[in-house]
């Protein structure tokens, strides 16, 4: 169906089937409803041109208003409902002093109330607001542009929001400010929702160019940047990044420039002008070989002021240094000088004579010296400005200049050098004599000998033990430890021959060898003595202390008193026989515990005495000597 | 139990006794000699020894315990010796008497008596 429609008459060029057209002045209504059970497709096209013009008229606004309505409705279920709108509006207006303005109201809106079915709606809109070479007028195009897309409580759906937004303005005229203010809105949020994320992703492109002549382009970008979740047990991350990056393949330079230009101009009157500049530039190259990296920044930073009644400080700093060579002398004289009045026989007369020693000491200073010459350079300058209705400014500078020398010398040691001159004056008829008195030279000299001291200390250590047991009272058990100490005395023997009883007493001779005499007695009687008689010596000192004190090889006298009784005559006069026999001789004595014993008789005058009548014979001797 | 040990500090060898039998003595060292001036003052004249005292010991010893101190007399007769005593009281000094004899009183049996002279530790 086609119709043309103009405001003074409507046209049907062609009736359509089921369809029904309502024309008014105001506006152009069609309906179309299609209704069936088959998958059929409901195409509604509507192409609207409205053109209001008014020409030659002054100060007469030629409007033009278009609202449309445009609604595709589908029910039917596996079909797809498009709704596409074309719309141009234009408003031209050639003539001077006047205002062209165009406004288009726009609402797309496609609603999916289905299951498992997506409801999008797309909306593409071109604006374009043109005042060519117009004065002092200025082109103004807005865009207000609210898209929306819901999704009720669905369950492992996703909410998308796309908007692709692009504004471009250009302007060709002289002495007129282009400017462009983009406000972009966009929002994602999920409330009560579980295990989803809100997601917003905003990429703003935002150029201003201004090309014309005293002209300044301005471009301000404000990126804001939240994201809010309110559900519990997440975080809320905000992160802006801006990446720069240039990548080249296969061996190539790698670079990555960054330049910016922070100017800050202030052409106001009584104000600063700053200027403050942070950047960070982070260049990485990854897994490439043999390719250069290089991070360049170039930073200016410029300040400009051309207002007056501003201050400007700048501080000079110069050092000058002066390098001074000259030689230095420093002399020291010192006489030691008489006047004498002598009598002169040429003349007759007394005259002065100088006579003495004369010492001087003269030093060169050699090599350059050093000086240090510091100038410090400051000037300030005040510029003078005739404000007129506000006064006269004064104008003033001020140089101040503090010259300072310093001079650093290091003088070596001294050296001086001493002249004796001696001079004696001869007198005619007299003799000079000049005796210089002898000089003594003393050297002393402290000689420091080392001597040695050597502290030797012995340290001996013995081990000593105790082993109980029953009868340790009454048997040969000694307990005989170790020692280190080789003065120590040797200590008894472990053991000792076992004492067994042998029936009888023997006196035999030769003390070693073989036995050539042999006399038999019985055991001695009771209260026999075994005498040790040690050789030692003790003192006692100033103190009480007393000193005990024997050599090993001193003698060690053992004495065996015994006395035999019982015996018969015959027996008495054999041992008296036996000692007289061999009077100071060693022999050997067995005792009545079978130890053999090596020594002498020492009391041979002991008498034999008897007690009764019959075998009552008692003797008794001594017998030095050694257990063998 | 009485205690002999040799030679001292170094103790190398103990020998273990029965007590001593009684009438042991024990006495000071010390001495005074008294002066008395002609016109009566009794002057005294005192010698310390260090606080060394005199003791005497009589053993009635077996026969093989006999010999054992005979051997520990040989040994350390000149020696410093350390006694315990029947008291356990600690003695360090020496042997003063000499000769040693050791009397056979019984069958078995020795007797013998030990002069000692040393400091109580």
């Amino acid at each position: 169906m086609g119709i043309r429609a103009t405001q003074e008459y409507v046209a049907i060029l062609r009736e359509g089937d089921g369809g029904a057209v309502r024309v008014t002045q105001h506006y152009l209504q069609v309906l179309a409803t299609i209704s069936t059970d088959v998958p059929v497709d409901a195409t509604s096209t509507l192409v609207v041109t409205q053109l209001a013009e008014r020409t030659g008229s002054v100060n007469v606004d030629a409007e033009s208003v278009l609202v449309p309505a445009h609604t595709a409705t589908c029910n039917i279920k596996m079909g797809v409902a498009e709704s596409t709108l074309a719309l141009t509006d234009e408003a031209e207006d050639e003539g001077s002093i006047s205002f062209a303005e165009s406004t288009i109201v726009l609402t797309s809106e496609a609603v999916g109330t289905g299951f498992r079915q997506t409801a999008s709606s797309e909306l593409t809109m071109t604006v374009t607001a043109t005042a060519p070479f117009q004065l002092r007028k200025s082109a103004q195009s807005t865009i207000v542009l609210t898209q929306t897309a819901v999704g009720h409580a669905p369950f492992y759906e996703t909410a998308e929001s796309t908007l692709e937004l692009a504004q471009a303005l250009v302007v060709n005229v002289v002495e007129t400010d282009a400017e462009s203010a983009l406000v972009l809105s966009d929002a994602a949020r999920v409330i009560d929702e579980y295990e989803l994320s809100a997601t917003v992703t905003l990429s703003l492109t935002d150029e201003a160019v201004g090309m014309n002549l005293h002209s300044y382009a301005t471009s301000a970008l404000e990126l804001v940047h939240e994201a809010d979740s309110h559900v519990k047990v997440r975080s809320a991350t905000s992160t802006i990044t801006l990446t720069d990056t240039a990548v080249v393949e296969h061996a190539r330079l790698l670079s990555s420039e960054i330049e910016l230009t922070d100017l800050a101009e202030q052409g106001i009157l009584y104000l600063s002008a700053e200027s403050v500049l942070v950047l960070d530039q982070i260049a990485r190259d990854v897994d490439i070989h043999v390719v250069g990296e290089t991070s360049t920044i170039e930073l200016t930073d410029e300040v400009t002021c051309n207002i007056k009644m501003l201050s400007v400080e700048d501080t000079i700093e110069l050092t000058d240094s002066n390098n001074v060579i000259r030689p230095w002398r420093v002399s020291a004289e010192n006489e030691l000088t008489t006047i004498e009045e002598i009598f002169d026989i040429d003349t007759f007369t007394m005259i002065e004579v100088i006579t003495g020693l004369q010492d001087s000491a003269s030093y060169v200073l050699d090599g350059p010296r050093e000086v240090e010459h510091i100038i410090s350079f400051s000037q300030v300058a005040t510029a003078q400005v005739d404000l007129g209705a506000f006064g006269t400014e004064t104008a003033e500078s001020t140089l101040s200049l503090t010259q300072e020398a310093r001079l650093s010398k290091q003088v070596p040691a001294e050296t001086t050098v001493i002249h004796l001159i001696q001079t004696a004056t001869a007198q005619v008829g007299y003799s000079a004599v000049s005796e210089l008195d002898t000089l003594d030279v003393e050297a002393e000299v402290i000689v420091v000998r080392t001597l040695t001291a050597e502290n030797e200390i012995e340290i001996t250590h013995a081990v000593s033990y105790i082993f109980e047991q029953s009868d340790t009272l009454c048997t040969y058990s000694p307990f005989i430890g170790t020692t280190s100490d080789p003065n120590a005395p040797t200590p008894p023997p472990a053991t000792y021959p076992a004492v067994h009883g042998t029936p009888g007493f023997r006196l035999q001779y030769p003390g070693s060898g073989g036995v050539t005499d042999e006399l038999l007695l019985r055991a001695p009687n009771l209260g026999n003595r075994d005498r040790l008689s040690m050789v030692r010596i003790n003192r006692e000192t100033r103190g009480g202390t007393l000193i005990v004190f024997a050599d090993p090889i001193w003698p060690k006298v053992e004495n065996l008193l015994l006395s035999f009784s019982g015996l018969s005559a015959d027996e008495s006069q054999d041992l008296m026989t036996f000692m007289e026999t061999h009077l100071g001789e060693e022999i050997r004595l067995i005792d009545w515990e079978d130890r053999l014993w090596r020594g002498v008789i020492v009391n041979p005058q002991e008498p034999v005495v008897q007690d009764g009548p019959g075998c009552r014979y008692t003797a008794s001797f001594e017998f030095e000597g050694e257990k063998v | 139990m009485f205690q002999l040990a040799a030679p001292h500090p170094g103790i190398q060898t103990i020998s273990l006794l029965p007590n001593p039998q009684f009438s042991d003595g024990e006495a000071l060292t010390a001495t005074v000699t008294p002066k008395r001036a002609t016109d009566g003052t009794l002057y005294t004249y005192v010698k310390t020894k260090g606080g060394r005292r005199k003791l005497n010991w009589s053993f009635r010893l077996s026969r093989a315990k006999a010999l054992e101190l005979r051997a520990f007399l040989l040994s350390y007769f000149a020696s410093k010796i350390q006694v315990t005593d029947h008291n356990g009281r600690v003695w360090v000094g020496n042997f003063t008497g000499n000769p040693f004899e050791l009397e056979s009183s019984a069958p078995g049996l020795d007797n013998i008596t030990i002069e000692f002279e040393g400091v109580e530790t």
